[in-house]
């Protein structure tokens, strides 16, 4: 019985910090920011898009964007020759490593060491794309080898950027950023992240979430695949009967 | 055109696997075989997960089973009791073959098994074909139509559970034909291919079956293998690509129509020997992937 008036107690607690702390960052903000659409859609005829960002700060300093898909366990696997053949022979499996990220910086910015660093310990930056591996192995170098072999691979994929993107002033305070998401983007929560710096500080930061999801009969189907597979097969096959009954008519005449 | 695919999850040019299909289409018009063993390799080439090309082309052959199973069977090419038993190994064989294929998807190993498997399979046939086609414009010799029952092997003639098959007039026993269809199954859930090219010389030169009925025989019983494979793909893999499908069916059906017309023109000799030649190329790419170091060694998936 104590116990749960303890927790109604802390309940109400919560509630006022959160009224308190969310008056208080209403009261500072330094950064707002806002997505053309907050929400990409995979349709039939989806080639990519891009995503435009606005934002307006309040006080100067440097501006960086970051985009991260949704986290996912990953294996990268290394091929050798065996009896001649190129095969999969090791492999190491990373976790919650993001689908998808981008960056964009304010131009002049993160070029010295400190501003680096900086930008690092924030989660800007392929620097800070350091994964675990699931499993501790002792010897780093190889590690590291693996590691390296994501980035590139997930490089090649558009899914991971080569450089930063650029961030565009449209005044002393109101700028913009474009971001490209590939055709093979994989679907997701996103979470874009504003980040404000002054005098090698953050000063503020915003997020903002985006979903990338197919849209009509792309996600029909897949909805349909997923969650009725049997009856998804059973229908893919009766089209095929039918097709292959519709050939055989065409052909005849 | 861009199309995005809604299981493969990934964006492709509708014209280039609309194009695949029809050529598959018009070769399977020409030399009157399926065509998986075209359409897998270039799915993959193309960028399609090897998954999702196995499972989907197990369903675009359902399409081809079927329209070729019709013709045989009005014209009673078709023995249903052979049939019959070789879809019950096939329907067997596809459930191992999917069991198979999720094995070597876990371990990493399911791009090197079916190029593998390729590799093994065109080369041989591929070879085999060449040299018979060589062979034949020299010598003119006419090929020997039929078989009967008295040429089979006698380790079969002594296997138990005899039956008697009218519409071919065999008895033998009849776990010969569901061993066949096991085999069927198992390279139609791994590789999405029907295996015709494979099972007819089974059927031929193992069962004594005549050519003709071989033929029809074969081509019945992969609608049903590969109708199980698809089934299988589709509930526990969930990698048959409904759309992707479509499009190399539709290809399909215009590419064979140009297929029956050519096939009338060009010389029956001349198109096995283009066919082989194309299924040693397709192998010999399959092979060079196999033996050549890779730019990059390492690859990334997600789990």
């Amino acid at each position: 019985m104590k116990k749960r008036i303890n927790l109604a107690a802390l309940g109400i607690f919560c509630f006022a910090l959160a009224i308190f702390v969310s008056g208080y960052a209403i009261a500072q903000k330094n950064l707002t920011i806002d997505l053309a659409s907050d929400h990409v859609d995979i349709t039939t005829g989806f080639n990519g898009a891009n995503l435009h960002l606005f934002g307006v700060k309040e006080r100067p300093g440097d501006v960086a964007v970051v985009i991260r898909g949704p986290e996912k366990e990953m294996t990268v696997r290394k091929k050798n020759r065996m009896l001649g053949i190129w095969m999969n022979t090791e492999y190491m499996s990373f976790q919650d490593v993001p689908a998808y990220y981008d960056y964009a910086i304010s131009k002049q910015f993160g070029f010295n060491e400190a501003e680096e660093i900086m930008l690092r310990d924030n989660g800007v930056g392929l620097a800070t794309l350091v994964f675990e591996p699931e499993d501790a192995v002792p010897d780093r170098e190889r590690v590291r080898s693996f590691q390296e072999a994501l980035i590139r691979n997930k490089q090649m994929q558009h899914l991971f950027p080569l450089e930063a993107k650029g961030i565009e002033f449209l005044s002393d305070n109101f700028f913009r950023t474009t971001l490209y998401l590939p055709a093979n983007v994989p679907t997701g929560e996103y979470v874009i992240e504003t980040l404000l710096f002054r005098a090698g500080k953050l000063i503020d930061r915003s997020a903002t979430n985006l979903t990338v999801a197919p849209v009509g009969l792309n996600a029909q189907i897949y909805e349909f695949a997923m969650q009725r597979s049997f009856y998804y097969g059973l229908i893919c096959v009766f089209i095929a009967v039918f097709a292959g009954w519709a050939i055989n008519v065409i052909r005849n005449q | 055109m861009q199309i995005y695919l809604p299981i493969a999850e990934i964006s492709v040019p509708a014209e280039t696997i609309f194009l695949l299909g029809a050529i598959v289409g018009f070769l399977s018009g020409v030399f009157g075989v399926g065509g998986g063993f075209l359409t897998t390799p270039f799915l993959i080439f193309l960028g399609i997960p090897p998954t999702v090309a196995v499972g989907t082309q197990a369903n675009q052959l359902v399409a081809s089973g079927v329209s070729g199973t019709i013709g045989h069977f009005k014209r009673g090419n078709v023995d249903l009791k052979i049939g019959g038993m070789m879809l019950i190994g096939g329907v067997f064989g596809s459930f191992i073959g999917i069991m198979i294929f999720r094995l070597l998807e876990y371990i990493g190993q399911i791009d090197f098994a079916v190029s593998m498997l390729y590799v093994v399979l065109l080369s041989s046939i591929g070879l085999m074909m060449l040299s018979d086609s060589i062979f034949s414009s020299f010598k003119k010799k006419t090929v020997k139509s039929d078989f009967n029952a008295l040429r089979v092997n006698p380790f079969i003639a002594r296997l138990p559970y005899k039956m008697r098959f009218p519409r071919s007039k065999l008895y033998i026993s009849a776990l010969v034909p569901i061993g066949i269809g096991f085999v069927g199954g198992i390279l139609a859930s791994i590789l999405g291919i029907g295996g015709g090219f494979l099972l007819v010389p089974a059927m031929i030169y193992i069962l004594g079956m005549p050519t003709i009925l071989a033929v029809g025989t074969s081509l019945f019983q992969i609608i049903f293998t590969t109708a199980a494979a698809t089934m299988m793909h589709a509930t526990f893999n969930n990698t048959v690509d409904i759309m992707l499908g479509l499009i190399l069916i539709v290809g399909g059906v215009i590419g064979s129509q140009f297929g029956i017309n050519f096939a009338r023109v060009i010389k029956p000799n001349h198109a096995r020997t283009i066919l082989a030649i194309l299924i040693l190329a397709v192998s010999a790419r399959l092979a060079y992937e196999l033996l050549v170091e890779p730019l990059e060694l390492f690859s990334t998936v997600v789990m």
